[in-house]
């Protein structure tokens, strides 16, 4: 179940590579929590897709797999972006950090049993317990969706996600934070750290606050949680993975600490104040509002560090970038990443908002944040991991054809949906029939259910290129690290 | 290599607060605690404030069904398509009225604000529809919106729309509520919220717009108002063209394909819609019926239309009449007879001219039909008597003599004023 240490890669005396970029771990890597997440991610990848499929093919035939509470179009979305949030991304993060917190603090993980547990508890009392009330859907306080963004399970699901956030800062934040540890703390650990102590303070807040405090105060409390969720949850962790996957597979140190150091430090300043951009022309007074877009804008300038950081990492790569898949996933997802940061900050302005706040524009503003950014890099993130942990399976050809499927989908979605979004908001300002708008919409929403074929066949392909071929027996860590000695990534100490 | 070994940490003599507390305390908590005051408890204290301020407007909390039928709203989702939040923008403030205030989500918990609008904002929808046009929407909204996205909610019900379940009828109660506070004439006292950040451009926009009380382009109202559906650009057959599609998108599910009045809808709505071939219109007449709905009845306005689409449907719905065979006889003492029974019979309410507007009829919903604006043919009319109109003030009225009878119908067709060059 658990990988043999190597001492032989502890050494850190003159300067040395980070060890965890030699690719062994220093420490007891619980491979088999590494494997049942990554399997509960894919499960949950490809069941919460198929809830965003059935929304989307409702939008074109209202009456498809209707009649029903638990089929219908609100339990359905519902079930579409909770499930990608905690059944995909979070196993998927949860994967991660076992793989690599081993490895980037020298320690084991704080305890195996704690792990299982968090395991049994996160995929059966959160994403399914969730999938299951939203589905009975009980008119209940406790048991019923709430009408919240990315905290749409019920408060019962709620509670249980609370309790496992605080398990997964205990398991995780110990090993990376305790002293003394011979790599100093890497940013990748920045990442991890700040993004788990950041969202185990956030999302009771997001969660609990607009169900205890009347409408408009309880909105300014949502807008947080909304943008928290995706930029101080989602952003670390899949930031992480790009740090950590980036050198250990170039050979290569990241480009500069500095702007290391800027992006972080300016990410975790601005993106929580960018809350209150959701809410633009409410009752929420102005000047938050107007402080909210400028914080969006200082986040626009941030990205544009961080990735170029991480780019530059990249010097004289691509030709490894081409061939090697886990590479080139998260590459683009980083690409994807400045794309989706910079049109975040463009639709914060306020002429922007007049025009496309409530159309499809932001779906496909969402789609291009959680499937082009998270999902590409933590897909990466997973690729890399299979690969690299005893009793995976890894097969080229198949994540190969994943990744142009679920690109080419993401990209039709995405242009789809943002000229959909544009003719809606025109229609609107024109004072239209309200039905023009819809009318106008369906051809958008046919493209945008076709979409799903190839986007789904990309993720059946993943899954595929992750379970067929024979297990990983002795991981071959290496391969694509030629140079042992090679000058690597730095970290700051801690 | 050197330059990247200076980016390299040693292993460094411990400090007293070393960069994982930094982490945890002033990425994870520090930051955190602030935006949590920034945007959330520093504007909470504000908003906090301009609900209090409006303390003594007259706004009810939800009564237990209302209650029900708000949790029903949020646990079937219905919020994660229709936004309850007037924005404070001119384009939103046309459609719904004057923006959505911090105290009028003082009983919201959570708010229902949204964040995508696939079908349209119901801050205001209270009085927008009648009960017979949601529960029939709710049950199938293909019914009467053929065009509709929206699920059906047909398990709300027990088999038809007609016959709504406690859930129903719960969420009906909730649908009731939103606005409720506005329409009754809270907020009209403190008039719209002045922020001093707003672009001043917009918000005196936006102030003008409030300044007249606001009335949802759908919602029917009693009113004699209409433009003008005067010739236009486009030749007749062109009108009718269009009016055909229209009347296909927004009417059919109502009146019907072919406007017999046995659209999808019609098991639901009380008063059934009207069999438009049993009618001749006027142009005016149904200007009237188009701009203004049918307050009472399940018929909306259509005020958001232009007026090129209004003159299409007339257009259509004219064609719509079955003109065949109407060659009841028409003399004069029969009408002389006839306007005697009218006087009596039927003129408290329809009007001394068959305009609908009698001493009783004005108190009426829906009002009394027009008898200028639309003429129902001879069998209509003798059915109408004989029957009544379910859902309506009209009953059977079967005191009349058979030739009583035949002479108020005759009668009752000659208020009609035809368009001119129409008159025979």
């Amino acid at each position: 179940m658990t990988e043999e240490l190597d001492a032989s890669k502890t050494g850190h005396s003159d300067g040395p590579p980070l060890s965890f970029v030699a690719g062994a771990p220093l420490a007891l890597v619980e491979t088999g929590l590494i494997r049942a997440h990554a399997f509960a991610a894919l499960a949950g990848l490809i069941i919460a897709a198929s809830f965003g499929t059935v929304a989307a093919i409702k939008l074109v035939q209202p009456d498809f797999l209707s009649g029903q509470v638990w089929s219908t179009w609100g339990s359905i979305r519902a079930n579409h972006t909770q499930g990608i949030i905690f059944g995909w991304l979070s196993n998927a993060f949860l994967s991660f950090l076992y793989f690599a917190v081993p490895r980037l603090g020298g320690r084991p993980v704080t305890s195996r049993r704690l792990g299982w547990s968090l395991f049994a508890l996160w995929n059966f009392g959160v994403v399914l317990l969730g999938w299951v009330l939203v589905s009975v859907n009980l008119p209940n306080y406790f048991w019923a969706i709430k009408p919240l963004e990315w905290t749409e399970f019920p408060l019962a699901v709620t509670c249980v996600t609370e309790f496992c956030l605080v398990l997964m800062a205990l398991q995780f934040i110990p090993p990376l934070a305790r002293k003394p540890n011979n790599d100093g703390i890497y940013v990748s650990s920045w990442y991890i750290i700040g993004g788990l102590v950041f969202t185990m303070l956030a999302f009771p807040v997001g969660s609990l606050v607009p169900l205890l405090v009347p409408g408009a105060i309880g909105a300014a409390f949502s807008g947080l949680w909304i943008h928290d969720a995706v930029g101080l949850y989602v952003t670390p962790l899949v930031l992480a993975i790009a740090y950590f996957v980036f050198p250990v597979r170039t050979g290569q140190p990241i480009y500069s600490h500095f702007l290391s150091m800027i992006g972080f430090w300016l990410l975790f300043f601005s993106y929580p104040l960018n809350g209150t951009h959701h809410y633009v022309y409410s009752a929420i007074p102005m000047d938050t509002q107007r402080a909210a877009i400028a914080a969006s804008i200082i986040t626009g300038f941030d990205v544009i560090l961080v990735v170029l950081n991480l780019m530059m990492s990249l010097r004289g790569q691509a030709s490894l970038v081409r061939r090697d898949l886990p590479l080139r996933f998260v590459w683009t997802g980083v690409v994807m990443y400045l794309v989706v940061s910079l049109q975040g900050s463009l639709q914060a302005l306020m002429p922007v908002q007049r025009y496309v706040h409530f159309t499809d524009w932001v779906i496909g503003h969402s789609h291009l944040a959680m499937l082009g950014f998270a999902t590409f890099v933590t897909l990466g993130g997973v690729a890399h991991l299979c690969q690299r942990t005893a009793g995976c399976r890894y097969h080229h050809g198949y994540l190969n054809l994943a990744y142009w499927l679920i690109l080419g989908g993401l990209t039709i979605m995405f242009v789809d949906l943002t000229i959909a979004g544009l003719i809606q908001g025109q229609l609107w300002i024109d004072g239209a029939p309200w039905m023009e708008s819809v009318r106008a919409s369906q051809p958008y929403w046919l493209v945008r259910a076709a979409s799903a074929v190839p986007i789904l066949l990309g993720f059946v392909a993943f899954i595929l290129g992750t379970t067929i071929r024979d297990e990983n027996r002795r991981v071959d860590t290496n391969r694509h690290v030629p140079l042992l000695a090679a000058p690597t990534a730095q970290a700051s100490h801690g | 290599m050197a330059e990247i070994a200076a980016h390299q940490s040693r292993p460094a003599p411990q400090h007293w607060f070393g960069l994982a507390y930094l982490l945890i305390f002033v990425a994870g908590v520090g930051f955190f605690l602030l935006s949590f005051i920034a945007l959330g408890v520093l504007p909470g204290l504000r908003l906090a404030e301009t609900i209090a301020s409006h303390r003594q407007t007259d706004m009810p909390d939800y009564t237990a069904a209302e209650h029900r039928g708000r949790l029903l709203y949020t646990s079937m989702g219905c919020a994660l398509c229709h936004t309850q939040q007037v924005r404070f923008l001119p384009a939103d403030v046309r459609r719904w009225g004057a923006p959505i205030a911090a105290w009028e989500t003082r009983y919201d918990f959570p708010q229902l604000w949204g964040t995508r609008r696939i079908g349209p904002d119901l801050a205001r929808e209270a009085v927008v529809r009648s009960d017979d046009w949601q529960l029939t929407h709710l049950y199938n909204p293909r019914r009467i919106v053929p065009d509709s996205v929206m699920p059906a909610f047909a398990w709300l019900f027990d088999g038809s729309p007609d016959r709504p379940k406690a859930g129903a009828t719960d969420l009906l109660a909730y649908l009731r509520t939103l606005g409720r506070a506005r329409q009754a004439g809270a907020g009209q006292t403190v008039g719209v919220r002045v922020d001093t950040a707003m672009d001043p451009a917009i918000m005196m926009e936006i102030t003008n717009l409030c300044t007249a009380p606001f009335v949802n382009a759908n919602q029917a109202r009693v009113a004699d108002s209409a433009p003008a559906l005067g010739p236009a650009a486009s030749t007749r057959d062109q009108l009718v063209a269009r009016g055909s599609m229209l009347f296909a998108q927004n009417c059919a599910g109502c009146h019907g394909v072919h406007g017999d009045g046995n659209g999808s809808a019609a098991t639901g709505l009380l008063p059934k819609a009207k069999n438009l071939g049993q009618y001749r219109f006027s142009t005016p007449g149904l200007a009237r019926i188009l701009w203004n709905g049918v307050a009472g009845a399940a018929m909306p306005a259509w005020r958001d239309f232009p007026t090129v689409d209004l003159a299409s449907l007339a257009a259509y719905v004219q064609t719509l009449h079955i003109t065949a065979a109407d060659s009841a006889p028409s003399t004069a003492p029969l009408l002389a007879r006839g306007a005697v029974v009218y006087a009596e019979n039927c003129l408290s309410c329809h009007g001394a001219q068959g305009q609908g507007n009698g001493p009783v009829g004005i108190t009426l919903l829906p009002r009394p039909v027009d008898f200028t604006a639309m003429q129902p043919d001879t069998a209509r009319i003798t059915k109408v008597l004989s029957e009544g109109i379910a859902g309506t003030n009209m009953a059977a009225w079967p005191k009349l003599t058979p030739p009583d009878n035949q002479a108020v119908t005759a009668f009752v067709r000659t208020l009609f004023e035809a368009p001119a060059g129409q008159r025979p």
